[in-house]
């Protein structure tokens, strides 16, 4: 499982794990929904109008034990790409714990993103909500700069409550620096 | 009895057709189960989601190739 791979430093406490908004992966399942109707469109379309296929001499009944071989090997292939949808959905992750952020980007399968940034290296989080849709329903995009010599910027898009997640961010950063100034040791355990 | 030769090499050559996609999405299919299987042991953050999802895409997908071979065996 995940956590045996990402290993939590001792006493690290994980303050919120985050995913897409729901309605980013609700959007991309709709596509496959109609996908997967296709083949019953088409048999409903058939059925209303069947001098299409008398125009063509072919019998609808001679081809049943085909169409219906074809339509589930239809439906085969597109609750494969439903599945692959979702499991890109859950394992695109941003664990937030009291020292870290560890943001996970599952791009396709077999292309796999890890980044993790320590919180008292964060500079600037930011967060910005466009379109009616994010409006309404409070999903966005969530932007943080850090000190880091690598990379200085991440963002992930779609997150809910984006203003929530900054403000926890923002207060573990606090409470980490806090600390760090307190016991500048702690930065080494 | 041309005909019937026709009709014949036509049956033959669509079965092979449909023969040759099953083997084809069979081959994806086992593929696809496998490569799901290890990102979702692997990756995941709970168990009883990896669980529910792995049950319900062989639920749902298994009895389809199932069919589909039941479907050859009667053309």
């Amino acid at each position: 499982m995940l956590f045996e791979k990402i290993q939590l430093e001792p006493d690290e406490k994980v303050l919120r794990m985050v995913r897409r908004h729901w309605f980013i992966l609700l959007a991309e399942l709709f596509g496959t929904f109609v996908m997967l109707l296709i083949p019953f469109f088409i048999l409903v379309g058939l059925m209303i109008f069947p001098d299409t296929l008398t125009a063509f001499n072919i019998s609808l009944v001679r081809y049943t034990a085909v169409i219906a071989f074809v339509t589930a090997g239809w439906l085969i292939l597109t609750l494969m790409a439903g599945f692959t949808i979702w499991t890109h959905y859950y394992l695109d992750l941003w664990i937030i714990t009291d020292r870290r952020i560890i943001s996970i980007d599952q791009i396709r399968f077999f292309n796999r993103n890890v980044s993790i940034f320590r919180l008292e290296r964060l500079q600037d989080i930011e967060f910005s909500i466009k379109g009616f849709i994010p409006t309404f329903l409070n999903f966005g995009t969530l932007k943080a700069q850090t000190a880091a010599a690598h990379e200085h910027s991440f963002q992930s898009k779609g997150l809910p409550d984006p203003r929530g997640l900054q403000a926890i961010i923002q207060k573990a950063t606090d409470t980490r620096l806090r600390s760090l100034h307190a016991n500048p040791h702690q930065r080494f355990e | 009895m041309e005909e019937v030769t026709n009709l014949t090499q036509s049956t033959l050559s669509l079965h092979s057709t449909l023969l040759l996609a099953l083997y084809v999405l069979t081959g994806v299919y086992v593929i696809f189960s496998a490569v799901l299987y290890y990102h979702w042991q692997n990756y995941s953050s709970d168990e009883r989601v990896s669980k529910i999802t792995l049950i319900t895409f062989f639920v749902s997908t298994f009895p389809l190739l199932l069919i589909m071979s039941l479907i050859l065996l009667t053309i």
